[in-house]
């Protein structure tokens, strides 16, 4: 028989492993909710956590004797009154439910609130206000640019999670499964090339990314409003990007484990810490500055902040150019080492 | 033309695992149409010694040719020459048992027509739409027995293709092999079974602790050792039974 294969052959026994990696991966009921299904669970419940309307302006008890009094002088609607007798205002208070007590005293209004808090600052800036008849003078108008509500901000950070535990667990543990398996050296033992047995899972899994990026924002899109700002192809250029990055650092990843323990092991130090400090639910900026520096190029960070800053800001190529190309980087060395160890056996 | 090149050649072979040498230098050769049974009990490093023929391992010490070819420079095209059935290798579960038939025969740029070949000569035509998770242990060994003669190969080299099967699956499957032989093909195979490498193999080499102990046919053996089975003679040569 002959050698090496040619290149209508290769194509062919190419196609047809991706398409056997992808029948794997549908005919898995489990792995097709957690690819799908999960990712949109999430955050939707913690869209929702952060999304349902909770009234602004402050809520604060009052004792049935002083409640009209009080509303009399405090007529501000974001100023709300909740009248409770003194035991239930006591577990009110203990409960963090309410901002503080209002009531009467010889001066007028007596208020007591923790200044410490944000809550406290914000009840007894109300309160000022109205009793100072301040909201009269001042006029307000809608601001000409304002920071995104939650779900601008969550569903880039989501979509750029998908794209990395898709890459990681889809190409990475999927690697080490196949070794696991002693499927690897099998078809390390065929004629086709190992560039291509490696090219086979990483097609199958550009064929399953976009599904399920497309289906999360799709439903960020409908069920909260989610919007692009930018340019759509800037953005999908990102997110391609992204799945470079990740790519590479699954082949790396999958280069050398041979253990079932170790598989788990390694991809859940990868991920958990990324998820964690990348900024996905909420921004890293939180983190300790020391810290900065090194969470500032993990590529989770870089992958969620450009696609952020192209969804919610609008940012262009110039923006964009450098940061897909540290992607790329990430993508590019980690895939060739993880090439270069990477073990067939 | 030359003296005929041997198809499957090993000289001086070393492999070794930290301390322990799993090969320990074993030379031997393999003419065209010839078949070979590797016989030695658990450990005796009889897959080491055929995953380094089949290019999966390289070898520390020593060279190994394949119809005169070498895997350090000619990789590509003797694995077109060679099939290989690992020992316990999984077969993708979720795949029916012509997916995985079609996909093996791309591998060696082969069509449906052989798939339809395939399942024939191993029997899985009722089975071709079940998975390969689904399937009875024997026609699992069978269909890894078709994945590994897909491209037709001169050469076979097979690990323990009937561990584990019942006693009817494995006589199908010797049927199976002996056809291959019928047809030319060289086949070196690995096995506990003495009943089997007397059947099936031209030759039986005796293997323990990485070494070969001795070869030849199985008359020949017996009447070298002067012992009434290969169990006796292995026992006698390596103090062990080749099955416990
Ligand atoms: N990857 C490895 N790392 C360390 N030691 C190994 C490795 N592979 C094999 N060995 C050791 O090499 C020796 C030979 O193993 P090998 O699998 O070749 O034996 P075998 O004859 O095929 O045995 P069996 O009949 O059980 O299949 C054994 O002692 C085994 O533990
Ligand atoms: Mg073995």
């Amino acid at each position: 028989m002959s050698g090496r294969l040619s290149g209508k052959a290769r194509a062919r026994a190419l196609y047809l492993f991706t398409k056997a990696h992808l029948l794997e991966f549908f005919r898995e009921p489990g792995v097709v909710f957690w690819a799908f299904g999960f990712p949109l669970l999430l955050s939707w419940a913690l869209g929702l956590a952060f999304l349902s309307p909770k009234p602004l302006g402050t809520e604060l008890v009052v004792s049935q004797a002083d409640s009209a009094a009080v509303r009399q002088v405090v007529t501000d609607p974001s100023v709300r009154l909740r009248v409770l007798s003194e035991e239930a205002a006591m577990r009110a208070l203990r409960r963090g439910e309410v901002a503080g007590r209002i009531a009467t005293g010889p001066d007028g209004i007596r208020l007591e609130v923790d200044t410490a808090s944000q809550d406290g600052v914000m009840a007894r800036l109300l309160v000022e206000r109205t009793l100072a008849g301040a909201a009269n003078r001042v006029k307000v108008e809608a601001p000409v640019a304002s920071a995104g509500n939650y779900a601008d901000f969550l569903f880039p950070g989501m979509l750029a999670l998908g794209l990395m535990n898709g890459c990681l667990w889809g190409i990475g543990f999927g690697l080490m499964d196949l070794r696991l398996r002693k499927l690897l050296r099998l078809f390390a033992a065929t004629p086709l090339s190992r560039v291509d047995i490696l090219l086979s899972v990483v097609l199958a899994r550009m064929v399953i990314l976009p599904l399920e990026s497309g289906l999360l924002w799709g439903f960020g899109m409908v069920v909260f409003g989610v919007h692009l700002h930018g340019n759509v192809f800037l953005f999908v250029l990102a997110a391609a990007s992204g799945a470079v990055a990740f790519s590479g650092i699954g082949v790396l990843a999958a280069s050398r484990v041979g253990h079932n323990q170790a598989a788990y092991g390694i991809m859940n130090a990868l991920t958990i810490p990324m998820t964690i400090v990348s900024g996905i639910f909420f921004s890293w900026t939180r983190f300790p500055s020391w810290l900065h520096p090194v969470v500032e190029w993990l590529p989770l960070t870089v992958l969620a902040d450009l696609l952020r800053s192209i969804s919610s800001e609008g940012a262009g190529l110039a923006h964009a150019l450098p940061r897909v190309l540290v992607l790329l980087a990430w993508g590019l060395l980690a895939g060739s080492v993880g090439l270069r160890l990477f073990r067939w056996r | 033309m030359t003296e005929t090149v041997p198809s499957i050649h090993v000289q001086s072979v070393v492999k070794r695992y930290g301390t322990l040498a799993a090969v320990a230098g074993v030379d031997l050769s393999i003419a065209k149409g010839e078949s070979v049974a590797l016989l030695g009990p658990n450990g005796a490093g009889k897959t080491t010694l055929v995953e380094m023929i089949e290019g999966l391992i390289p070898p520390d010490e020593g060279e190994i040719r394949i119809d005169g070819l070498s895997w350090k420079t000619q990789a590509g095209s003797i694995r077109g020459k060679l099939g290989t059935c690992l020992q316990d290798a999984k077969l993708p579960e979720r795949l029916r048992v012509e997916e995985i038939l079609e996909l093996f025969c791309s591998f060696h740029g082969r069509g449906r027509e052989r798939v339809e070949e395939l399942l024939l000569l191993v029997e899985l035509g009722e089975a071709r739409r079940q998975l390969a998770g689904k399937i009875s242990g024997g026609q699992r060994q069978r269909l890894a027995l078709a994945c590994a003669i897909a491209g037709e190969p001169d050469i076979l080299v097979l690990d323990e293709p009937t561990t584990g099967v019942d006693p009817a699956a494995r006589r199908q499957i010797w049927g199976i092999l002996e056809g291959l032989r019928a047809r030319g093909a060289t086949l070196l195979m690995t096995t506990h079974f003495m009943d089997e490498a007397e059947r099936l193999c031209d030759r039986v080499v005796l293997m323990e602790s990485g070494r070969i102990l001795e070869q030849g046919t199985v008359s020949e053996l017996l009447e070298r050792g002067g012992a009434s089975s290969l169990d006796d003679l292995f026992l006698r040569l390596a103090g062990r039974r080749i099955v416990e």
